[in-house]
């Protein structure tokens, strides 16, 4: 609907040249300031996302970093349960994968070797070498092995049967108290499984096998047949006939007693 | 059309072309004077290009700057010094001299405010009852009665010259 009287009146109403040419400028002027607001305000959101970014990748940084320490220091507790367990204490720079023990494991069983023979597993896997504080473990002399109080100590960590194995060298008289051979049990843990250990002594060396879960008495036939072999194969030792599982003809046996 | 958010001057100077005698208007309805217009004019171009608001169409864009020249003005006119004396009497005081008026123009900026962006945008714009509805975020009903008191007003005052013609 039109009405072309008041069409023809508002048409009337119109901004002149020059009021039209103020509007114009003032307005271009306030879009020329705002743009510079807004950059100014851009450039602030800019340097605070950067500041922001910068704080973060330091957090992330030292978040990594605390992490990565708390690894170590928890594998380092670890050990150091297991150790004081087994009175020993942990060797420095013990993880297997580590250079400086990976250099010096092939050493730590030819000091093995020499003194007791071929003993299982032939390879260390993965584990740890630990020793009790201020034995020469990589001494060239077997003497240091013969040291008083001194005791030897490597953990093996066998994958066939999910479980680590401990020997344990030390004098002789360690363990008088209890007749070698026998197997004996540590307290049970709160998963239900209990360490079982067997030593033998001979010519003042104690040798001494704990196993963290496997039950030594109730191990099945072929490990049984292997973990034998292993401990005549440590030649420092003779097998007589009261030593479990031994039949007097060298040949492993199926099953302790 | 513009849809970027960022205009460049040549953009906001072509903008101001196609809308500027409608705000100018719309502002005028409200001050009736040129000098306030030319202020209120100002104002909701820089409300444009402060907010940057996105429009759809070129439709869109006139719906949006009748809206905010109607809100601007009567920001202005709200104010308190406005307050301080009746909207009639601050423009007969005014020291400007008023744009001159014919006997419609007259009749029509005599109309209360309410009616009177409604009057512009019905006969002079051509939007229909729901369109200014819309864009002055008002039930339809409202405009409808606003259009029809402003005719009982302007036919009692122009007579037999306010005549409608479809």
């Amino acid at each position: 609907m039109k009405n072309y009287k008041i069409i023809a009146a508002w048409n009337t109403v119109d901004p002149d040249g020059s009021a039209d040419a103020r509007m114009l400028s003032a307005i271009l002027r306030a879009h020329s300031s705002s743009q510079n607001r807004k950059s100014i305000r851009y450039a602030k959101i800019k340097k605070n996302i950067i500041l922001v970014a910068a704080c973060l990748t330091l957090l992330a940084i030292v978040s990594i970093v605390g992490f990565h320490r708390s690894r170590i220091e928890g594998n380092k507790e670890l050990l150091e349960q297991e150790s004081e367990a087994s009175g020993a204490v942990i060797h420095e720079g013990a993880p297997v994968n580590d250079t400086e023990v990976k250099l010096t494991v092939p050493f730590v069983n030819e000091e093995i070797d020499a003194a007791f023979g071929h003993l299982f597993p032939t390879e260390i896997a993965e584990g740890y070498i630990l020793s009790e504080e201020g034995i020469e473990l990589y001494s060239d002399s077997p003497d240091a092995l013969h040291a008083e109080y001194r005791t030897l100590i490597a953990v093996y960590d066998i994958k066939e049967m999910d479980d680590t194995l401990l020997i344990e060298v030390s004098p002789s008289g360690f363990l008088s108290n209890v007749a070698y051979g026998t197997v004996l049990y540590g307290d049970p843990q709160i998963d239900g499984t209990r360490s079982s250990m067997i030593y033998y002594e001979n010519e003042g060396i104690t040798i001494l096998y704990r196993f963290a879960k496997t039950d030594i008495a109730a191990m099945d036939t072929a490990s049984a047949k292997r973990f034998y072999a292993m401990i005549r194969s440590a030649n420092c030792f003779a097998f007589n006939s009261a030593d479990p599982g031994y039949e007097g003809n060298d040949e492993p046996v199926d099953r302790i007693p | 059309m513009t849809k970027s958010l960022l205009r460049t001057d040549k953009e906001i100077a072509e903008l101001y072309a196609r809308h500027i005698n409608t705000v100018y208007r719309v502002c005028y309805a409200y001050m009736r004077n040129p000098s306030d217009t030319e202020d209120a004019v100002q104002d909701t171009f820089i409300r444009l290009i402060d907010r940057a608001p996105a429009f759809e169409s070129e439709d869109h864009e006139k719906a949006w700057l009748i809206r905010t020249a109607s809100n601007v003005c009567r920001n202005v006119l709200k104010h308190w010094w406005r307050k301080r004396v009746p909207i009639e009497q601050f423009y007969d005081l005014s020291v400007e001299e008023p744009t001159p008026e014919t006997d419609v123009l007259q009749a029509v900026m005599q109309l209360p405010d309410k009616y009177k962006t409604a009057v512009f945008l019905y006969y002079y714009e051509g939007y229909t009852g729901a369109e200014i509805a819309t864009i002055l975020k008002k039930p339809q009903s409202t405009i409808r009665n606003h259009l029809h008191e402003a005719r009982m007003i302007l036919r009692e005052r122009l007579g037999d010259t306010f005549d409608e013609e479809l």
